[in-house]
């Protein structure tokens, strides 16, 4: 329920279609290669199960996505001019404190709007992507991932949900190949993170893209020590 | 840019081709870059540098992090390879060769056509002569297969005649080479091959230059190195 108390509008099937495309593990956005800071909380002992991992998630989620990045997904998804998207993607860059969050979100946004332009014609795509060659703006994944859905017809808020569903579906996997979890404790972590999925987007709805307020302080310095630690299979 | 992946188990001496490649290529008068696959740490980018200090500019090696899926990273999503390999052809325009090393991995290992033009798969004696005709697709669909580490066949029962038998028979036409990247030897076809491959010429691997091995001796004759 949006605050006007009306339904919005849901995708048609063949946009849901392309959304679980684009959402999938197997599209080529790069995005397996980021640990977000999961790696180090892992390695450094501070996560240890699969309670821990929902926990990680649900800080994730409701302190840095919903706050940030998905609020940003939903403007890119919905028609906002180019001017104003470019304005939310270099604040929202702004607001990833550590190195690797900054370059693996502009690498993952840069893959993004090669490979979805190459499935679906898309003049806000060409856009942006010609603003983000230009070097007028860092082309961060979220906007990316937003611009992408509305290519394929997905509405706003599906692309919010689809876009937290990955992220939460590729932390579980990371952990998986961290060694931390089983294949059964990681859908497990997924499933009961679904009802965090739904409070965050109920969050960035409200959330005014342009004025972003993600505050994960211990998540920042998990960040900020992947950058020197000695164990590195993920790129932060 | 002509984009090269380097493929192969872990310790076949992948980083090692790159580099004996990269001042082979230097001396023939092609720019180069490189980007390695590390698995869990940036030993490979870090040994790379070090070896090419004052040969190669530093900014032109890049280490890209795989998440713990190397085949992933140059097969289904070879984007942060793209990512590394889009930023080094803006950084350094007009670069002739783009060596990619893939993490280790095992015999299955494919190249996503989408990421290289040209892949090598690069196999030692020291796994065994038996390994070219375990048929893996990396073995048998690779552009190029590397046989390295041939000065140690003495020391490992490796039979050379019969690892190329064995590639010429799951193989078919595909080439194989014998390297020895240690002593530098069996360096001059590869980049022979390579330089075939970037400007279309047929490969001259079945010529003069292809690796002879001496029925009687088992000995390694190679066109730039002679007898090994
Ligand atoms: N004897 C011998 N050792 C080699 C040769 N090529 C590589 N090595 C050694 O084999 C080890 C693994 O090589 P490396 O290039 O790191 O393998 P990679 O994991 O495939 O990159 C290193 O100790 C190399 O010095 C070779 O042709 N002969
Ligand atoms: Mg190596």
């Amino acid at each position: 329920m949006t605050a006007n108390g009306s339904e919005p509008a849901p995708s048609a099937p063949l946009a849901l279609a392309g959304l679980l495309q684009l959402m999938d593990s197997g599209f080529p956005s790069g995005a397996f290669t980021l640990s977000h800071g999961l790696e180090t909380l892992v390695t450094e002992g501070v996560v240890r199960d699969v309670s821990g991992l929902v926990a990680v998630i649900e800080t994730q989620l409701i302190s840095r996505l919903a706050r940030a990045d998905l609020p940003a997904t939903m403007a890119a998804a919905s028609d906002t001019p180019l001017e104003t998207l470019i304005r939310i993607d270099r604040v929202l860059l702004a607001t990833k404190l550590a190195e690797e969050e900054r370059t693996g979100s502009c690498r993952v946004g840069r893959r993004l709007l090669a490979e979805t332009r190459q499935l679906e014609p898309d003049l806000r795509l060409d856009a942006f992507a010609a603003a983000v060659d230009a070097g007028r703006t860092p082309g961060n994944g979220a906007l990316a991932l937003g611009l992408a859905a509305a290519a394929f017809g997905v509405a706003p808020r599906d692309a919010a949900v689809g876009a937290a569903s990955s992220f939460v579906m590729g932390q579980a996997m990371a952990a998986v190949r961290l060694g931390m979890i089983g294949h059964r404790d990681a859908q497990l972590a997924i499933r009961r993170s679904g009802t965090v999925i739904v409070r965050a987007v109920d969050i960035a709805e409200r959330q005014d893209p342009l004025d972003p307020r993600p505050c994960a302080p211990a998540l920042d310095v998990a960040l900020a020590r992947h950058e020197v630690a000695g164990t590195r299979m993920f790129a932060s | 840019m002509f984009i090269v992946g380097i493929g192969g188990p872990v310790g076949s001496g992948k980083t090692a081709l790159v580099e004996v490649l990269v001042p082979r290529l230097l001396a023939a008068g092609r720019s180069v870059v490189v980007v390695t696959n590390d698995i869990v740490t940036r030993e490979d980018e870090q040994h790379v540098k070090a070896t090419l200090a004052g040969t190669l500019d530093l900014a032109r090696i890049v280490g890209v992090e795989t998440g713990a899926c190397p085949h992933q990273a140059v097969r289904e999503d070879p984007s942060m390879n793209l990512a590394a390999l889009e930023e080094l052809a803006t950084r350094f325009p007009g670069t002739d060769y783009a060596l990619v090393e893939s993490g280790g991995d095992n015999l299955q290992l494919t190249f996503s056509r989408d990421l290289v033009d040209h892949w090598l798969f690069v196999i030692d004696v020291a796994g065994g002569d038996k390994i070219p005709r375990k048929r893996g697709a990396g073995v048998i669909l690779s552009d190029l297969l590397v046989v390295n580490k041939v000065d140690l066949a003495p020391h490992v029962g490796a039979d050379l005649g019969v690892m190329e038998r064995d590639a010429i028979l799951v193989r078919g036409a595909g080439p194989t080479l014998f390297t020895d990247c240690r002593h530098g030897v069996g360096i001059g076809a590869v980049v022979a091959h390579l330089e075939a491959a970037r400007t279309g010429r047929p490969a001259p691997t079945r010529g003069p230059l292809a690796p002879h091995i001496d029925p009687d001796h088992g000995h390694l004759h190679t066109a730039d190195a002679g007898h090994v």
